[in-house]
């Protein structure tokens, strides 16, 4: 789906390397799977869905989280894995599959064809750790809790980073000045908005 | 920063090599040059400029050091943010900021509760260095600490945001003092030495993303210039991957790649400041230094356990610094069932690294995912850092696996011990008590370690230690280390402070010698 930057890239509390980074963060939101197989994509697109529903914050937006996910995955890396999962790629593609395994292992249905509740039951087990032993796996149920605490950061990560996001939920974290002046906020105001800040106000109780 | 008229020594022989330019390099690099010694400080990252630094976290992530490392154990430790750094300065150009002194009673732990170990110095030792650290690079504070009468900040503190508020009402509830944290952010215009102008602090939020207009104090704008117009050499992009060695054992030269080269610089010493990690590292993978067979071993973190509630009114996190009340209230809680004590700040948050601590930690998904998002403007937090004993399951060690530059990959096991898990529960049943007494909603506790130190242990015997209680290796008489690897237990505080006084006091015990 196509949608406009939001007002606030256009700020001058915005450094120019900032707006950039941003606005091509956009376009990577736009783009293709590169890296992942088509089948650990798509399951991976539904994954998406039933951590991170996005209707209650974005309406009918909805951010191609997994192609964000997939596009990083050709990198180097973060700095870091846990040592008891393999590269990133292969975990991922590694941490999906199970997922199907897993789904089939306890209702005897790929993930995807599950009900919506059957599927929380695989991702709260592979999250806790307390998937039923399963030889066939390629992942055991403890690396199934790591990759689930990779899964779910990834997630999170790549919906916050996007500009839109943060226009709707209005976070003003990436307005901390501009190329010449670094305005930053104003010590009065730390407790309250100033002008410039996106003005969406969206708190937890609010129905959607 | 960038350095001028910068001098070349590739083809010479220096007095000295340091490897890293962070607290712990950085420090001992100017004392040096000041003294009149030749010296190359080799970087593996490259000279980020300050102005180009960005709040957006994913590309902030250039700051964290990003060879890969393997995570094991039963606690394994989320590396990247909060630990180590890549650039020149070092970890100092992502780090909080949060400057607490390390407290007297921690370099005496073994003696008053029988575990962990002691320092071969008291507090005493080091706090000329300490003084002159927060004197130099510039640090804020309150008029009155409320721990210690004596002390005296250089800048007034910092502005207050809803977080630090939060805390001073929490800590009022429940009959804990607070104050405004020692913080090494300027709150005033400052010219520095060999630096130039430094802006007061603005507010922005973005420490951990690199400080744009220089107001927190780290050496890229401090130590670093002094070390420059003294003569040394800043060489970013620089790998160190050996060393060469004379006939008795002594080192000659450090090996490092540049532009996937392998170059070499001659040298009379070398000290090694890449911290925890790398510093372990580098010695395993060349065999040096081990005739203890400490190296490597004693890895310890913080215990770094976040209370993090939501409230009815906005607190915007991101915004002002982060973290700026502080208790020390904690540090001997007369009902511990554990050894050592914790430090208490207040917490905001930029949102990615806000989120990231919470799923992972937190099983939520679906809609309680996404209403917990949209509440990012209503949170904050309270965290801890607290003791974490070195422990024989914590090591660092090399793995089957090569890097980009057929190095082996380390492997880093952490483990909490019992000492650790009761730590972790004392404390997170204080911080949610403070957050029930002012109303937070939906509160939720967050374990996790942060920091790196150990690895290389001081001591004063060879037989169980790696360097002296000046950071000489025992077994190469010109093999320094000035990191907190050399920590032999972990305190409370966050480390950036000793690590720096531990760096000019082993600067002096060079001259002496080099």
């Amino acid at each position: 789906m196509s949608y406009s930057p939001p007002p606030f890239l256009q700020s001058d509390h915005v450094s120019s390397r900032t707006r950039s980074i941003l606005l091509r963060r956009m376009e990577q939101e736009q783009g293709r799977r590169e890296n992942l197989s088509p089948e650990a994509f798509q399951l991976l697109e539904t994954v998406c869905d039933d951590i991170l529903p996005q209707q209650f914050l974005l309406g009918d937006l909805r951010l191609n989280l997994a192609v964000m996910i997939d596009q990083s995955l050709a990198g180097s890396g973060d700095g870091w894995r846990f040592a008891e999962l393999p590269a990133d790629l292969q975990a991922w593609e590694d941490g999906l599959t199970s997922l199907n395994q897993y789904a089939q292992a306890l209702f005897s249905q790929n993930y995807t064809a599950l009900h919506a509740d059957q599927r929380g039951v695989v991702l709260d087990q592979a999250f806790d750790g307390t998937l039923p032993e399963h030889d066939q796996a390629v992942f055991s149920p403890e690396q199934m809790a790591l990759w689930s605490g990779d899964l779910r950061h990834n997630i999170v990560s790549f919906f916050l980073a996007h500009p839109v996001v943060q226009d709707r939920l209005g976070i003003s974290a990436n307005m901390t000045g501009g190329d010449h002046i670094i305005q930053g906020f104003k010590a009065d105001s730390l407790t309250d908005k100033e002008g410039f800040e996106p003005d969406h106000k969206r708190h937890f109780m609010a129905q959607s | 920063m960038s350095q001028q008229n910068s001098p070349n020594f590739s083809q010479d022989t220096v007095d000295v090599v340091v490897i890293g330019t962070g607290a712990g390099g950085a420090p001992l690099t100017a004392r040096l040059a000041m003294a009149g010694r030749r010296v190359v400080a080799l970087e593996a990252g490259p000279a980020f400029s300050a102005r180009s630094h960005t709040p957006d976290e994913p590309a902030a992530q250039e700051l964290y050091w990003l060879h890969e490392r393997l995570s094991g154990g039963g606690t394994p430790q989320a590396f990247g943010g909060n630990n180590s750094g890549t650039g020149i300065g070092g970890s100092l150009l992502h780090y909080g900021a949060f400057l607490p002194r390390m407290d007297a009673r921690d370099y005496r732990l073994f003696s008053e509760s029988g575990k962990g170990v002691d320092w071969p110095f008291g507090a005493e030792e080091l706090q000329p260095y300490v003084e002159e650290v927060e004197r130099f690079i510039g640090v804020s504070g309150p008029a009155h600490y409320p721990w210690d009468a004596d002390r005296h900040y250089a800048y007034p503190p910092l502005a207050p945001n809803m977080a630090a508020l939060k805390m001073r009402q929490a800590c009022d509830n429940v009959g804990l003092r607070h104050a405004d944290g020692p913080v090494a952010v300027i709150t005033k215009d400052h010219d520095q030495p060999h630096f130039g102008r430094r802006e007061q602090c603005v507010n922005c939020g973005a420490c951990h993303q690199g400080c744009r207009n220089g107001a927190k104090s780290g050496v890229d704008n401090t130590y670093l210039p002094l070390a420059c117009a003294h003569g040394a050499e800043l060489r970013p992009g620089c790998m160190a991957t050996g060393f060469e060695r004379d006939s008795q054992g002594r080192i000659t030269a450090v090996i490092y790649v540049r532009n996937g080269r392998e170059e070499r610089q001659k040298c009379r010493a070398v000290v090694l400041s890449a911290g925890a990690v790398e510093t372990a590292r580098l010695l395993l993978n060349n065999g040096l230094a081990n005739s203890s067979g400490q190296v490597g071993r004693n890895y310890m973190t913080h215990v770094s356990t976040q209370v993090w509630g939501i409230f009815d009114e906005e607190t915007q996190p991101n915004k002002g610094y982060p973290s700026l009340t502080i208790s020390e209230d904690m540090m001997r809680p007369k009902d511990a069932d554990f050894a050592g004590g914790y430090l208490l700040q207040s917490l905001g948050m930029m949102p990615l690294t806000w989120a990231a601590n919470l799923v992972r930690a937190d099983g939520r998904r679906g809609e309680a995912l996404s209403r917990t998002l949209a509440a990012y403007n209503y949170s904050a937090g309270i965290g801890m850092h607290g003791e974490s004993l070195p422990s024989e399951k914590n090591r660092v060690t090399l793995s089957d696996e090569k890097d980009a530059f057929g190095l082996p990959k380390p492997r880093i096991d952490h483990t909490y011990g019992p000492n650790e898990e009761a730590m972790h529960h004392h404390a997170s049943r204080l911080m949610v008590k403070m957050w029930e007494s002012i109303g937070a909603k939906d509160i939720r506790i967050i374990s996790r370690a942060a920091h790196m130190i150990g690895t290389c242990r001081m001591g004063m015997d060879a037989g169980a230690a790696v360097v002296n209680p000046y950071g000489r290796s025992f077994d190469i008489d010109n093999l320094w280390i000035s990191d907190h690897s050399t920590f032999p237990s972990s305190g409370a505080a966050n480390p950036a402070l000793t690590i720096m006084a531990l760096s000019l006091r082993t600067a002096d015990a060079m001259l002496k010698q080099v």
